[in-house]
């Protein structure tokens, strides 16, 4: 297994190399002027023709593809990704301010998604066409197919625009100045609500917590729809095997076969799914990040590709194949390890 | 029901009155909190072009001078002494010379103390920075007589490129007098000290040039010397000025780090997040008010509109379209006829570039396209201003909140008139007569095919697009004017290489001077009309170039009010745009706010606020 591994973690590079390539590929089918654009989105900067020529030159937008291509990859050797246009700060520092607070969302949404998926999943399963089964199915297939955006809006609009209780952004004003100023926050982990604990300050805790319910009812909502299908089916599945039928004949106690002997074996599949997801879910935050103005990585990789800046496009892409192949190892590795029947080779 | 259900009921109840009840006071009363969209691109002031910046900038930073309240005329005072006039003595009779007394014991936010050094270097770094697509060509114009630094070098170095002077980042040795001369001889000669006083040198009579200075947030705001050198900054040298010029952003070392003289200083800026910042106690003027103001960049307008009602956000920024959703708000104080810097046009290039143009439909006069030079005849021109309905496109596009511009220049700029003869009003008959009379009758004969443009998401742009088409069709049905929205670097490129026929386009103002208008809609070289193909730029030579330069160097305003006047007539009668309308702005805030004004040249105004004047009660 391990000689796997480092194989599969040698192919990280090439990967990389790749999806840059790629991406460089597409901005170069673009003329210079159109990748002007990222640089004007006033027209008070073109004092005259020569301003956008000007540009044109600074910024390297006429280079063949291969000399941009190979003068990108020169700064990288550097640790430098460029300037991102869109967050205005250079790329790396702007993946490295929004990915925590990403990280979060997704680590706290993650929890309900897995325990609510798979907890309704298997009880679907097991109540087969009940009027509980059919229940559960009509909310999961309005989870799966509400989109993000309205049921965002809603759940601000209920839990903030009327009761108040779960506001938008981050952190209230006054918190970001207790947190920001004065140095007497430390930033541990950049979780704000694992730093608040370690600070010792609850109220700054309980006011990042409430910033992230909203989000998180929203992300997990319909992510667990998802998974509580993947779970339902391949319960049923396995509750149709004979070593079931084998155990029920035997007189094992019904608890027991269910969450015994068919439940593990049934979420042999859900694990691969439920890996993925929490790696989809990262670069899935677009929406719900929007609607909550809640400071992560999507609303600022869907701004970056849409006004054509490059530089953050390919940070964000770089990192993101990263986690895909990474997260894509660890499922594979826990695959492994959860079926014994599985050999990683 | 049963009683747990009630319980839980009245709980509810009780905790949304409660949240409701809570705001009839205003909280944080040492607090405001602006959410608005955008953040701000950079908090250099010479790299600041934009209004986000501009308006953090205008509250960290101070000028030597400001305009008095909301005027675009008068002036106050701030980092100087006195507003120099030709009255009391400082500004030369020629207007070639500005004196400004600098103001004592002001301090920086790092506590070191303004001195007139500091205001010099303020101005000749931003003069040698001068990077590209940046501000700083509005100092350089009126100083060293160009758009850019870079033109002196070439001129003394005698290449063609700029690019030309180096080798691998080094100026080349055959270059490096010429170098040290651009600044020895223009830029250090055009600021000078004379004991407490700074003296601008002019290359040229500049009527707006007190409107540069006063303008707030960008390009004349005054930066401790001092300070800037230990942030790696240009060192104040001759022979070193080029390795500061144009820089990379990631190079520049103030884009993130301020110290002014302004009200507020800066705690805190996370790019398109937030921007925090915290009272200055020794501010030269007294301290403001609140203790702290807070920038919120939120896109998704649900929920600034969501944060205003809850009282979360004491002031917002609603779109026009989104105005009658905050009209009746409880608690909202909602306010409407603000003057804006800023008028939406449609053009009419007299030639299009025909090299791989779609647009042009055949390249012919066929009834299948048009030919290039389609709009070099006045009376197709004269034939689309009568199309539009004008009055019907403020009222229901735009609900209301604009005003008609008779020509490029905005009310109250000299130029603006209310004179009905200087307006096309919506009339198909006239529209008729003049499109019969175009191309010798045979354009009304034949007909015509085009696209005419708008950028995707701009749904204003969208409605003018499909107003033309609609009524060009109702005036002749050969006339097929297609709308396509295409993404801003789609249009960009487009309007670039001159390849559009029809375009709807907006200008905001650097300063509230007609100047600031006058080239760039009407010169033979301004940012759009340079874009109108060389039948114009030719005629432009000949017929407004001359007007813009004599009202640029009058020191007369009478003189200066007639010739744009005059502009405008010019304007009018070639018919060289659809003048479509100047935006009016509205304000919104929760009704604990007090102190507000508006200044329309004030960045962010009147959707923002001068913070310094703003207090909650």
């Amino acid at each position: 297994m391990l000689s796997y591994i480092i194989r599969r973690l040698l192919m990280l590079p090439l990967i990389l190399l790749g999806v840059t390539f790629l991406i460089f590929c597409l901005f170069s089918l673009l003329s210079p002027m159109e990748r002007l654009a990222t640089y004007i989105n006033n027209p008070n900067v073109l004092k005259n023709p020569q301003s956008a020529q000007r540009l044109i030159e600074k910024y390297h937008l006429d280079d063949p593809f291969p000399a941009g291509y190979i003068h990108w990859l020169k700064s990288l050797m550097k640790l430098d990704f460029g300037w991102s246009s869109t967050a205005n700060q250079p790329v790396w520092e702007a993946i490295m301010q929004r990915f925590p607070a990403t990280m979060e969302l997704v680590f706290y949404s993650i929890i309900p998604v897995i325990l609510v998926g798979i907890w309704l999943g298997v009880i679907s399963a097991v109540h087969h066409n009940d009027l509980l089964d059919q229940v559960i199915r009509v909310t999961a297939i309005i989870g799966w197919s509400l989109p993000t955006f309205i049921f965002g809006l809603l759940i601000l609009f209920i839990f903030y625009g009327i009761l108040g209780w779960m506001p938008p952004g981050r952190l209230s004003a006054w918190a970001q100045f207790a947190v920001y100023t004065g140095g007497n926050f430390k930033h541990y982990t950049h979780f704000i609500t694992f730093d608040a604990l370690l600070n010792g300050r609850l109220d700054i805790f309980w006011d990042a917590i409430i910033h992230l319910i909203g989000p998180i009812i929203t992300l997990s909502y319909i992510s667990w729809a998802y998974l509580l299908r993947i779970t339902r089916s391949s319960m049923l599945d396995t509750l149709r095997k004979d070593y079931i039928r084998t155990a029920r004949a035997k007189g094992v106690e019904e608890k027991k076969v269910i969450y015994l002997h068919a439940q593990k074996n049934a979420l042999i599949p859900v694990v691969t799914v439920a890996g993925m997801m929490i790696i989809g879910m990262l670069g899935g935050v677009v929406i719900t990040e929007t609607v909550f103005t809640y400071p992560g990585m999507g609303y600022w990789a869907a701004t970056s590709a849409q006004q054509l800046d490059y530089g953050s496009v390919i940070g964000f892409a770089v990192l993101f194949a990263f986690i895909m192949v990474v997260g894509n190892l660890i499922v594979d590795v826990s695959y492994a390890l959860i079926d014994p029947r599985v050999r990683l080779e | 029901m049963s009683r747990k259900v009630w319980t839980m009921l009245l709980v509810l109840t009780i905790v949304m009155g409660l949240g409701i009840g809570a705001l009839a006071q205003p909280p944080n009363p040492d607090r405001v909190v602006y959410a608005t969209i955008g953040g701000p691109e950079t908090l250099d002031p010479h790299w600041a072009y934009d209004t986000a910046s501009g308006e953090i900038i205008f509250a960290i930073y101070d000028n030597l001078i400001a305009y008095d309240g909301g005027s675009i005329e008068k002036f106050i005072p701030m980092l100087a002494t006195e507003v120099p006039s030709a009255e009391n003595g400082l500004i030369s009779a020629d207007g070639l010379n500005y004196t400004f007394p600098i103001r004592q014991n002001v301090k920086f936010h790092n506590g070191a103390v303004l001195t007139v050094e500091d205001v010099e270097y303020s101005f000749k770094r931003g003069m040698i920075f001068d990077r590209a697509g940046g501000p700083m060509w509005m100092l350089l114009e009126p100083l060293l007589g160009v758009d850019s630094i870079e033109g002196i070098a070439m001129e003394l170095t005698g290449v063609e490129n700029y690019s030309d002077i180096f080798v691998d980042g080094e100026v080349k040795d055959e270059y490096k007098e010429a170098m040290i001369k651009v600044f020895t001889d223009y830029v250090d000669k055009a600021v000078e000290i004379d004991g407490n006083n700074i003296i601008f040198h002019l290359a040229q009579a500049y009527s707006p040039f007190m409107n540069i200075l006063a303008h707030g947030g960008s390009w004349s705001s005054i930066i401790n010397k001092e300070w800037s050198i230990e942030q790696g900054a240009w060192d104040g040298k001759a022979d070193t000025w080029w390795k500061y010029h144009d820089p990379q952003n990631e190079e520049d070392p103030l884009y993130r780090v301020t110290n002014g003289t302004g009200p507020f200083k800066l705690v805190r800026w996370v790019p398109e997040e937030t921007t925090m910042l915290e009272r200055f106690d020794d501010h030269w003027r007294g301290p403001a008010h609140l203790k702290e103001v807070v920038y919120q960049y939120i896109n998704e307008w649900t929920t600034r509109k969501l944060m205003l009602q809850r009282g979360d956000a004491d002031i917002v920024y609603v779109p026009v379209t989104n105005m009658n959703e905050v009209e009746d708000m409880e608690g909202v104080e909602l306010t409407k006829g603000w003057d804006t810097m800023t008028n939406t046009v449609t053009n009419m290039p007299w030639l299009l570039n025909a090299e791989g143009n779609a647009n042009l439909g055949s390249g012919k006069l066929d009834g299948e396209g048009i030919p290039p030079d389609f709009f070099s005849d006045i009376h197709v021109r004269k034939g689309f201003s009568y199309l539009f309905p004008y009055d019907t496109f403020i009222e229901k596009t735009v609900q209301g909140q604009a005003i008609r511009n008779p020509g490029p220049f905005p009310r109250p700029l000299y130029g603006y008139t209310e004179d009905p003869a200087m307006y096309y009003e919506f009339d198909i008959e006239k529209a008729k007569e003049e499109f019969k009379l175009a191309w010798n009758g045979e354009l009304w004969e034949k007909g015509c095919k085009f696209n005419i443009f708008y950028n995707e998401g701009n749904d204003v742009r969208k409605a003018v697009c499909d107003m033309l088409s609609t009524y060009a069709k109702v005036v002749n049905p050969k006339f097929e004017l297609t709308p396509i929205g295409v993404q801003w670097s789609s249009y960009l490129k487009q309007f670039l290489a001159e390849q559009l026929p029809m375009y709807t386009i907006g200008w905001l103002a650097d300063y509230p001077h007609p100047h600031n208008w006058a080239p760039t809609y009407l010169g033979s070289t301004g940012t759009y009309s340079a874009f109108y193909g060389k039948p114009y730029v030719d005629w432009a030579k000949e017929n407004t170039d001359p007007l813009i330069d004599k009202a640029l160097k009058s020191v007369d305003p009478e003189e200066q009010k007639a010739i744009y006047e005059e502009l405008t007539k010019i304007a009018h009668d070639q018919a060289l745009a659809l003048y479509l309308y100047q935006p009016i702005g509205i304000h919104v805030q929760r009704d604990w706010v007090k102190g507000f004004y508006h200044s329309p040249v004030i960045s962010g105004l009147p959707e923002s606020a001068d913070f310094y004047y703003i207090y909650k009660e």
